[in-house]
């Protein structure tokens, strides 16, 4: 029928110079098949179309055209009440029959006003917010850990303990600043630690999203400059059984890893069940230097291998949910992370040729090491009726920390040297969190509480930190109202936190006998404010969004009682018990510009505290053996902004025989700096001025896709530093990147993909690594090979 | 909105003092400018009961306000459960004022720590947190009851070949017991980045080692050797003996050997 009409058509426009016109219908769903109204559609002729008509299954365009085939530019332009900056996708569409396109939701960066997309619908996750890199560059990256995947965020980065421990960083915020919230509950662990990493499967992450501003203070205290939020996806699952199965390997460590996933949804779709289980498994890792200078002394580094690196990494998770309606359902989830990785030896004290020169076993793990195993169980009830929304979150989870090293490399010599627990912690947490949402026409009102308690409980023959409680609660209300052309997000929340603190005595040093009191005993009651103020607006295809917020983050119980020696900085950090809440005053702004193909966002930030908890440095020496200066826990006026640019372009190059060929330019670039005004010095551990480039070639046809880009990432140099801080060099880094993706027409799919970090093996120091104080540089030249199947 | 009206002009004004107020910060680190030993500057051999002379100097650009001294044990780590003999530590913080200081201090080795090398670690601090580069200096301390290792061959500058194997001769004797003995082999790297500290660096090419359950007083060094690998390079090389005794003593010889 088609080829008559087809034919039919040829003759005509043959035999007649009137033209033919073909009918087009097009429709357009996001990767969950869940259909799209904020979407425009960009003709070869560019003629514009807006409004698509609702067919009862489809939101469809209807067009007509004198060409047989179509190359359509498909915008989505976010919802109804948002500004956003659009992600343009491109397709070739066909005549009569109605045109399904899948487009791919992105990641949202920093968005600061939740511009409540839920008054007019139910489609909550509005993730379209000055978005730049998509899920599956992410998952290309193949970083070492979740939080080196998502280093490429704008102002997004990474602290990098070698290749097996980082921790994410948001606009030079780090540690107690940076929450991550899994499935509505905070992950809690040691996060306080700067050698401490995030305790989550990579693989099992479906999507990441960083907020900050109005919509972060109904997350949980403190997120109000930014708050990493882990979002589980289920809609996608489809009835009977799916799964997915991951392989991963790279050159420089020689890992090998893979995870697998299996879906089962009954017919009655009610109930979801799936459950996954990775594992990670590294050597030594590689950097493109045999020596590194420490304290004037020059120390091996054996065909570039970092002694005591490798690792292991074994993850576990299960999920279920189970539908009464589609707008009511009871999740349950469960997961362990258990991590064991070798620290280089120099990392825990002044490093020796003879600990460091000798590789041996390239994959075994000597002390010092680290293991770390993470159970959590996350319920979640949701329930909608009428204009309120319920939402019922628990969590419960334990963190179990051993850090293990040899007691008489410390000098500790009265303890059997077969004793290498250096440092044990056991959190125990428990947090419920009740929110409840009530919208109606163009405006919504949510409000709710959270409690948490922590136990922390501590072991081993070191001492940072003392055994402590920790009980936290939280209220907060937040109102989102719309005008005609204007959407505002106000919020207030308070929270407070009741820490109960247990003394702690240890011998001194050698000497058995004595008993030194290092922490004594207190508790402490704080309640604090936190208020926040956003507005967004749209400009045609342009937009606007901003948020000023007063906030206060109760001090953490490191900040409050730690007394003890972080080998490998020499550093003796002494908590202080009379630390205030740390208040201040953020503000930020982005703007959007779209001219399409060229869509562009611009942020910038800033802030004041009255009084910033930092560690300075006291002027006195610690008077523990093996010590350097005593750093005390203390507050003063600090001074913080920045910015961010994001610019994508897109250029179509044609098509040819079904298939499209694209060149995609992204261009991130971010900025911050922070100073303390009582010292004048800048805060340490901020990252330098950066730019990344990354120009993409893509080929996309009915089934089978491939693209190969490039990234050029560079870096200034930082030589805004603390006291005691080395200033760390400019360098520029290349890394290629080529991907191949087949889809079957029976649902399956399969893929490979080949990255090459640090093409030109460049030697480089990275100013937010651990390891910079040794002079050591990062990992050189890496190919990463993945492949995965689904079905 | 009134908070934040009244808020906002105590912010620009922050801003605007934050913004003026830059005076010069001091960030200079204060440096030693001589650290001796019992008047060396360089690795020493003491006995244990001695007194340990160290006379220090350092200067800052403002003040420099303490100096810390931190003497620890240097032995690798390889001790097999308790050791009967302590290892001695000794930390001293000492209060210092002025650009440039000179200070001393005697320390007293007691008679009964256990023999070996220990690191005397030297950092210095000036008043407002700055705080310098360490020195670390070698101490072999000895006490009389430490193995005695005793080499006939090979001596201080023999030479080797290529893919020979180095078979000591000699004797290691303690009259308490033997615990360990350990020999490696190093190859000496010369220090590309000027002499002035003599650390070039050595990297292991060999190493051969055995462990007593019967507490020998003697040991015959020919039940060790160590191979220098054909493919290796030539230059200067180090033959290491460590010998270790059941209190936990311990004593190294070095010999310096060529490979052509």
């Amino acid at each position: 029928m088609r080829f008559l009409a087809a034919f039919i058509g040829v003759l005509l426009s043959l035999t007649s110079l009137a033209q033919q016109e073909f009918s087009y219908r097009v429709a357009v769903v996001d990767e969950d098949g869940e259909p799209l109204s904020r979407i425009e559609v960009l003709l070869e002729d560019d003629r514009r179309l807006k409004y698509p008509s609702f067919d009862g299954e489809w939101f469809i365009f209807e067009f007509q055209s004198n060409k047989e085939k179509e190359f359509i530019a498909v915008i989505q332009t976010g919802d109804i009440d948002g500004p956003t900056s659009p992600k343009t996708d491109y397709f070739t569409v066909y005549p009569d029959s109605v045109n399904v396109l899948k487009v791919k939701h992105v990641y949202t960066v920093l968005a600061p006003v939740d511009v409540s997309s839920s008054l007019t619908s139910g489609n909550v996750g509005l993730r379209n917010n000055g978005s730049v890199i998509d899920d599956d560059h992410i998952q290309e990256r193949a970083g070492n850990s979740l939080s080196e995947a998502i280093d490429v965020l704008p102002g997004v980065h990474a602290v990098n303990t070698g290749a097996g421990i980082a921790k994410p960083m948001i606009r030079g915020y780090i540690g107690n600043r940076v929450q991550v919230m899994d499935n509505g509950i905070r992950q809690e662990g040691q996060q306080w630690g700067m050698d401490h990493g995030l305790e989550i499967d990579q693989f099992s992450v479906d999507e990441v999203e960083v907020i900050s501003g109005p919509s972060a203070i109904a997350e949980g205290p403190g997120m109000l400059t930014g708050v990493v939020r882990i979002n589980p996806k289920w809609r996608s699952i489809e009835r009977g059984f799916s799964g997915s199965i991951q392989g991963l390997s790279k050159s420089n460590n020689r890992l090998f890893g893979g995870s697998g996933l299996l879906n089962y949804r009954t017919q009655d779709q009610r109930l979801i069940i799936s459950a996954r289980a990775s594992i990670q498994d590294f050597g030594d890792y590689q950097v493109p230097e045999d020596q590194f200078i420490y304290n004037g002394f020059i120390l091996p580094l054996p065909d570039g291998v970092l002694k005591n690196t490798a690792g292991t990494e074994i993850n576990f998770k299960a999920d279920a949910r189970y539908m009464f309606r589609s707008d009511e359902y009871l999740t349950y989830s469960f997961s362990v992370f258990d991590h064991t990785v070798g620290l280089f030896p120099g990392a825990t004290g002044i490093p020796r040729a003879f600990d460091i020169g000798v590789i041996g076993d390239r994959r075994n793990v000597a002390t010092p090491n680290q293991e770390t195993r993470h159970y959590k169980h996350i319920f979640h009830y949701h329930l909608e009726r009428g204009y309120y929304t319920h939402e019922l979150n628990f969590g419960a989870q334990q963190n179990i920390r051993r850090e293990r090293s040899q007691p008489h490399g410390h000098g500790l010599t009265y303890i059997d040297s077969s004793n290498t627990l250096a440092l044990g912690l056991d959190l125990t947490s428990i947090e419920a969190k009740y929110t409840l949402e009530f919208a109606k026409d163009n405006y919504s009102v949510s409000g709710g509480f959270n409690y948490q308690n922590k136990a922390n409980r501590i072991s081993g023959w070191e001492f940072l930190i003392p055994a402590n409680d920790r009980n936290e609660f939280g209220s907060f209300l937040l109102m989102k109202w719309r005008t005609a052309v204007w959407n505002y997000s106000a919020g207030v929340r308070i929270d407070g936190a009741h820490t109960d603190v247990q003394g702690h005595s240890q011998p001194y040093y050698a000497d058995t006998d004595s008993l030194v009191e290092r922490v004594a005993p207190f508790t402490l009651m704080q309640i604090r404010p936190s208020v926040t103020f956003g507005m967004s607006r749209q400009f045609g295809d342009h937009g606007f969004n901003g948020h000023v917020s007063y906030l206060n983050r109760l001090p953490a119980v490191n900040e409050l009682a730690s007394n003890g020696v972080h080998h490998g900085t020499f550093r003796h950090e002494v908590g202080n018990p009379n630390l205030n809440p740390e208040s201040g005053y953020v503000g930020e702004v982005n703007t959007f510009l779209n001219y399409h193909p060229f869509t562009m966002k611009l942020t910038g930030f800033g802030g004041y505290y009255s009084n910033f908890i930092y560690l300075n440095p006291s002027g006195r020496f610690s008077p523990l053996p093996d010590a350097g200066q005593l750093y005390q826990y203390e507050q003063s006026a600090m001074v913080q902004f920045g910015g961010e640019v994001s610019a994508t372009y897109d250029q179509y190059l044609g098509s040819r025989s079904w298939n499209d060929y694209m060149l995609h330019f992204t261009l991130i670039g971010e900025y911050v700096n922070a100073t303390s005004t009582e010292t004048g010095l800048p805060l340490p551990f901020q990252p330098p001025l950066g730019l990344t480039f990354i120009p993409e070639f893509e080929s996309s046809g009915k089934s089978t896709s491939w693209k190969v880009g490039t990234e050029f990432q560079w870096n200034a140099a930082q030589n805004r530093v603390a006291r005691n801080e080395a200033p760390t060099p400019g360098y520029g880094l290349i890394h290629l990147y080529i991907g191949y993706d087949d889809k079957t027409t029976s649902g399956r799919e399969w893929g490979v993909s080949l990255r090459i970090q640090n093409l030109t093996d460049q030697s480089y120091l990275r100013h937010l690594s651990r390891y910079r104080i040794l002079n050591l540089p990062e990992q050189g030249i890496n190919f990463i090979l993945q492949a995965n199947y689904s079905f | 909105m009134k908070a934040l009206r009244s808020t906002l002009p105590i912010l620009i004004t922050s801003l605007v003092f934050v913004a003026c107020s830059r005076e010069q910060v001091d960030t200079e680190a204060p440096q030693f400018t001589s650290v001796m030993i019992n008047g060396e500057d360089d690795e020493i051999t003491v006995q244990s009961g001695t007194i340990l002379n160290m006379a220090i100097s350092a200067q800052d650009n403002e003040n420099v306000s303490e100096i810390k001294i931190d003497i620890h044990e240097a032995f690798d780590g390889h001790e097999h459960g308790k050791v009967q003999l302590d290892p001695w530590t000794y930390v001293k913080i000492m209060n210092t004022s002025g650009g440039s200081v000179n200070v001393t201090d005697d320390a007293t080795i007691p008679v009964d720590v256990a023999a070996g090398p220990y690191h005397a670690v030297f950092r210095v601090l000036d008043d407002n947190g700055n705080e310098g580069d360490y020195i670390e200096r070698t101490v072999m301390i000895e006490n009389g009851s430490q193995p005695v290792i005793n080499v006939t061959s090979p001596v201080d500058e023999d030479v080797f070949q290529l893919g020979q194997t180095i078979t000591p001769m000699g004797t290691i004797t303690d009259a308490e017991g033997l615990e360990e003995v350990h020999i490696s082999l190093l190859h000496v790297e010369h220090d590309e980045h000027g002499d002035d500290h003599g650390h070039g660096h050595a990297h292991l090419v060999d190493e051969d080692e055995v462990e007593f359950t019967d507490d020998p007083t003697t040991f015959d060094l020919s039940n060790l050797s160590v191979s220098i690998p054909a493919g290796g390079e030539i230059g200067h090389y180090l033959l290491e003996i460590k010998a270790v005794d059941i209190e936990g003593n311990h004593s190294f010889l070095e010999i310096e050997l060529d490979v052509e």
